[in-house]
């Protein structure tokens, strides 16, 4: 507020420090734990608060591993003194070959590809309203 | 340090003292209820809003990261169910009427005042708060009554710093008109 705003200011806020503020009735915080006492807040364990990460995740997992059963680091072999560059090209190559087969197997499911495609945009979409509900809260607190 | 110790209450009820709540209730009820009742104007309505306001707390108490003052984030879910308990009851009060501006000096009202006794003084100026539309009045308590900051009322009402700032601005001058025309010299607008 500007300087000139702040004596006038001030006089209203001793003007209203003889006015208290309302009281409830006696019995009000009695009222109040009876009715927290019969509901005591309890941690609740990792699996229950992120219950729906835990469904996603494993929707996701199962809908990969039903369609997609290409499971094991893209067939890679490991032998001592390679280079991790190596591994980083042969890895490459393999991703490539492996997001080929599953696009093509997309390609294969006529009509009903889009389910894939639509189910995980669901879910991100889920996700991503959780997030930012969870950051307007986090705001508002 | 009351801050503080709200952090720590909060904490042990969390950890599953419920008892805790009690120094919660007992610390905050009369702001709450003081706000509850600057909004919707009936004593009974206020006190069931402050009390579903302090249930409410203590059943989402875990989604308080402590990034505000605890009561900032208590005032705000008092504050909210206010309002909407208004709305849906749609209640009335009594507008102020900028007709009847005097022409006095804020200086001038503060001196009339100073001629009256405390009691006079404080039941002039409640009146002149309860002629305030009621999220006004409830801003007027938080800012005078419980000190809070610009930053901390922006957070409970939801509006902008900038919008508090003018509100409040705006509130002073409607009190030092309302309480010019309480104090009964003639408006010559």
């Amino acid at each position: 507020m500007a300087p000139k705003d702040r004596q006038p200011d001030e006089a209203i806020r001793r003007l209203l420090s003889f006015s208290k503020p309302d009281v409830p009735s006696a019995d009000f915080t009695a009222r109040i734990m009876e009715q927290v006492l019969a509901e005591p807040v309890t941690e609740k364990s990792w699996l229950v608060r992120n219950q729906w990460l835990v469904f996603f995740v494993s929707a996701a997992i199962f809908i990969l591993m039903f369609y997609f059963p290409i499971w094991s680091l893209f067939g890679l072999e490991f032998t001592p003194g390679r280079f991790i560059m190596y591994y980083a090209g042969e890895f490459l190559g393999s991703a490539a070959l492996w997001l080929g087969n599953a696009l093509s197997r997309f390609a294969g499911m006529g009509k009903m590809w889009y389910l894939i495609p639509v189910s995980v945009a669901i879910v991100l979409l889920a996700a991503f309203d959780q997030a930012l509900r969870k950051t307007v809260h986090a705001r508002t607190a | 340090m009351k801050d503080r110790d709200d952090i720590y209450h909060v904490q042990q009820i969390l950890a599953g003292n419920t008892a805790s709540f009690a120094y919660l209730v007992d610390r905050h009820k009369d702001m709450a209820f003081t706000i509850a009742l600057k909004i919707v104007r009936n004593r009974e309505d206020a006190e069931e809003i402050a009390q579903d306001a302090f249930v409410k707390a203590y059943q989402s108490l875990r989604s308080f990261k402590g990034e505000s003052k605890f009561s900032t984030w208590l005032y705000r879910i008092v504050y909210n169910a206010a309002i909407s308990h208004t709305r849906r009851h749609k209640y009335e009060f009594t507008a102020f009427d900028e007709n009847m501006i005097g022409n006095m000096t804020e200086d001038e009202i503060v001196e009339n005042l100073d001629q009256l006794d405390a009691e006079e003084q404080s039941r002039l100026v409640s009146a002149a708060v309860d002629h305030l539309p009621p999220d006004e009045s409830a801003l007027v308590s938080l800012f005078y009554m419980e000190e809070a900051s610009v930053e901390d009322i922006s957070r409970i009402t939801g509006l902008s710093v900038s919008n508090v700032k003018v509100k409040l601005y705006r509130i002073r001058k409607k009190l030092y008109d309302v309480m010019q025309q309480k104090i009964g010299k003639p408006a010559l607008v």
